[in-house]
C-alpha cells in the first residue's frame, strides 16, 4: 500500500519534471533594423539595437517582432492594466456573466516566458500629460539630416504644444520622429515621439493618429526585477 | 453651411444616397436646428469584432473608415480656423460585445480595440477629435465609463443608438429590451457559431480568416444602395412609429422642440422627411458594416445620408 502511494506522488512529480526539462523555447528574433531605422533617429537607441538589447523608449512593434515565433501558450500580450508596473488584469462582470474593461485604458502589458526567466514589458498610448511632458523641456524635431530644437512653451491639451520659436523649415502634414528632453524631471531624461506633426503657425505641434504599434515601451522587469534593457541574444545564447 | 460645398468639398469618395442624391432642405423656420455646432456628422452601427476572427464583420470596411476619418480631421482643423464647429457622433455599437472573447465569455472593448494597429488607430483617431459616444445594446457595457451616453440633444437633433423599440426578433422583448435571457441565447448561439467556424478550419473547409457568422453578410462586398422605403417599413416599421408617437407626445406635453430624430441599429439607411404631418423628420443612419458604410451629416440649412466609397 504505501509502496502504490510513493508511486502516485513520483509519477505526477516525474512528468512535471520531463514537462520542464523538455520546454523547447523558440528563438527570438531579430528586429527589422531597416524598419527601425526608418521610425527611430535617436543613435541611442539603434545602438542598442545593434548590440541585441531591447530598451525602454523604443517602439512597441520591436517586441512583436522578437517575440513573433512564440506561441499564445507562452505569452500573453495586450494584457489591460491601471498603471505602468501594475501586473493585474483589468476585468470587470455584469448580468449572466458578461465581462467588460474600461475602454478608456491606455497602459498594457506583455508577459513572456523566456528560457532565462519571464519578461514584463509595459507600454502605454503616449500623449503630452501621461509622460510629463511641461514648459521649459526641449523639443527636438529630426527632419532631413538637421535636428530642430526649441524651449516648449506651454501644452495647449494633451495632443498639442507650442514651442518658443518659429520653424518655418519644417513642412505640415508630415510626419516627424522627434525627442523630448526634460528639463527637471526625477527619473525621465528623454521621450521618444513616431509621429508628430507640424500645424501651419510654425510653432504648435500635434499628435499624430498612432496605433499601438508605435507606442513606446515605458517599463520591464525580468525575473522580476525592474531592468532598462532586455539582452535578447543572451537569452537565445542560453538555449 | 452647404454639405457638397463645405461638407463633400470635392471629395470623389463621398456619395449622398438619399433624396436621390441631394441633400434635403431643412425648413427655414426650424433654422437654426444645431445649437452649438455648425455641422454634426453621425457614424452608426461599427460592430468592430477582434480581427483575425471569422465572425468579424467591420475589417472590410477598416481601411475606407481611416480615410474618412482622415477627411473630417481636416474639415474640422479647417472649420476651427474660421471658429466653427464640426462634432462628430459615434451612435452605438461600436464594439460588438455579444460575440466570444479571448479571455471571457464575451469580447471586450480593449480585446477588440487592440486585435489590430488599424482598429486601434480608428479609435484613437475619433478620441483625438473628441468624438461623442454613445452606446448601443451590442456594447451596453460602456454605460459604466465617462463618456458613453444613452442618448444626446445637439439643438433640435435628437440622437440615440435606437434598441428602445426592440421586439421579440431581436433576442428582446417589447418591454425589455436587452432582456438578459435573450442577451445570454444570442452569445450562447454566437459561441457554438465560434466552435463550429474553427473545426471548419481545422478541417480545411474555410480558411483562417474566412468570414463565417451566421446571418450577417461579410462585408466583403462593398453596398452603397439606399433600400426602398417598402423595405423598411416592412422591417422596421415599428421603429418609425415608435419615436413618431415620441415626438409628436414630446412636442405636446413637454413643449420640446426637437424636430429631427436620428437612430441607428437596424443597418438600414432611411429618411422620412413628413413625419407628423411635416412637423419632424425621422432620420435612421444606416450601418458602416456588412459592406454598408454610411453616416448621416447636418448642417443648420441641410442633411443627408451619405456613404463613403472604398
Amino acid at each position: 500500500m504505501k509502496k502504490t502511494k510513493h508511486i502516485f506522488i513520483l509519477f505526477p512529480f516525474l512528468l512535471i519534471l520531463l514537462q520542464v526539462g523538455c520546454t523547447n523555447y523558440p528563438v527570438l528574433q531579430e528586429p527589422d533594423a531597416q524598419e527601425f531605422n526608418q521610425t527611430v533617429y535617436s543613435s541611442a537607441l539603434r545602438d542598442s539595437l545593434q548590440e541585441g538589447k531591447l530598451t525602454a523608449g523604443m517602439p512597441y512593434f520591436v517586441v512583436t517582432q522578437l517575440f513573433a515565433d512564440y506561441s499564445t501558450s507562452m505569452m500573453e500580450t495586450k494584457i489591460p492594466v491601471a498603471t505602468l508596473g501594475s501586473k493585474q488584469r483589468l476585468q470587470e462582470e455584469e448580468g449572466w456573466n458578461r465581462k467588460y474593461v474600461d475602454p478608456n485604458i491606455n497602459v498594457f502589458l506583455d508577459e513572456y516566458e523566456t528560457s532565462k526567466g519571464k519578461l514584463y514589458v509595459w507600454y502605454q498610448r503616449p500623449n503630452f500629460y501621461t509622460l510629463d511632458v511641461s514648459q521649459r523641456d526641449t523639443l527636438c524635431v529630426f527632419y532631413e539630416d538637421t535636428i530642430y530644437c526649441s524651449v516648449i512653451n506651454y501644452l495647449n491639451k494633451s495632443s498639442v504644444l507650442t514651442i518658443r520659436d518659429s520653424l518655418q523649415q519644417l513642412p505640415t502634414q508630415t510626419s516627424f520622429y522627434a525627442e523630448i528632453h526634460y528639463n527637471d524631471h526625477p527619473w525621465r531624461e528623454i521621450s521618444y515621439w513616431y509621429d508628430i506633426q507640424i500645424l501651419s503657425n510654425a510653432k504648435t505641434f500635434k499628435l499624430g493618429d498612432t496605433n499601438y504599434e508605435l507606442y513606446p515601451i515605458e517599463l520591464m522587469e525580468f525575473n522580476n526585477e525592474p531592468v532598462s534593457s532586455f539582452k535578447w541574444r543572451e537569452v537565445n545564447n542560453e538555449d | 453651411m452647404k454639405i457638397k460645398k463645405d461638407f463633400i468639398k470635392g471629395n470623389k469618395k463621398i456619395k449622398i444616397i438619399s433624396n436621390g442624391g441631394k441633400p434635403f432642405p431643412i425648413p427655414d423656420s426650424w433654422q437654426p436646428v444645431l445649437s452649438k455646432c455648425d455641422m454634426l456628422v453621425i457614424i452608426p452601427d461599427m460592430h468592430m469584432y477582434i480581427y483575425n476572427s471569422h465572425l468579424d464583420n467591420f475589417k472590410y470596411g477598416a481601411d475606407a473608415m481611416l480615410k474618412f476619418l482622415n477627411h473630417l480631421s481636416t474639415l474640422k482643423e479647417e472649420m476651427e480656423l474660421v471658429d466653427q464647429t464640426l462634432r462628430i457622433y459615434q451612435l452605438g455599437d461600436l464594439y460588438e460585445q455579444r460575440f466570444p472573447g479571448l479571455h471571457g465569455p464575451n469580447a471586450t472593448a480593449i480585446e477588440i480595440r487592440m486585435s489590430h494597429p488599424d482598429y486601434d488607430q480608428i479609435i484613437n483617431s475619433m478620441n483625438l477629435m473628441r468624438t461623442h459616444f454613445l452606446y448601443g445594446n451590442h456594447d451596453f457595457e460602456l454605460r459604466h465609463f465617462p463618456g458613453f451616453r444613452f442618448a444626446a440633444l445637439e439643438g433640435k437633433v435628437y440622437i440615440e443608438h435606437g434598441f428602445t423599440p426592440d421586439s421579440w426578433q431581436d433576442f428582446s422583448n417589447p418591454i425589455a429590451s436587452l432582456w438578459e435571457v435573450g442577451q445570454f441565447m444570442f452569445l450562447t448561439i454566437r459561441e457554438i457559431n465560434d466552435f463550429f467556424a474553427n473545426l471548419l478550419v481545422a478541417a480545411d473547409v474555410i480558411q483562417k480568416d474566412e468570414f463565417y457568422s451566421w446571418g450577417v453578410p461579410s462585408g466583403k462586398d462593398p453596398v452603397y444602395k439606399y433600400p426602398s422605403e417598402k423595405d423598411y417599413l416592412k422591417d422596421y416599421g415599428h421603429c418609425l412609429k415608435y419615436y413618431s408617437e415620441r415626438m409628436k407626445k414630446n412636442s405636446e406635453l413637454k413643449n420640446n422642440d426637437t424636430k429631427i430624430t436620428v437612430i441607428g441599429h437596424t443597418h438600414h439607411p432611411y429618411i422620412k422627411t413628413n413625419v407628423n404631418n411635416g412637423k419632424h423628420i425621422f432620420i435612421d443612419a444606416g450601418a458602416w458594416t456588412s459592406g454598408r458604410s454610411d453616416f448621416v451629416v447636418i448642417t443648420n440649412e441641410e442633411l443627408a445620408i451619405c456613404c463613403y466609397k472604398r
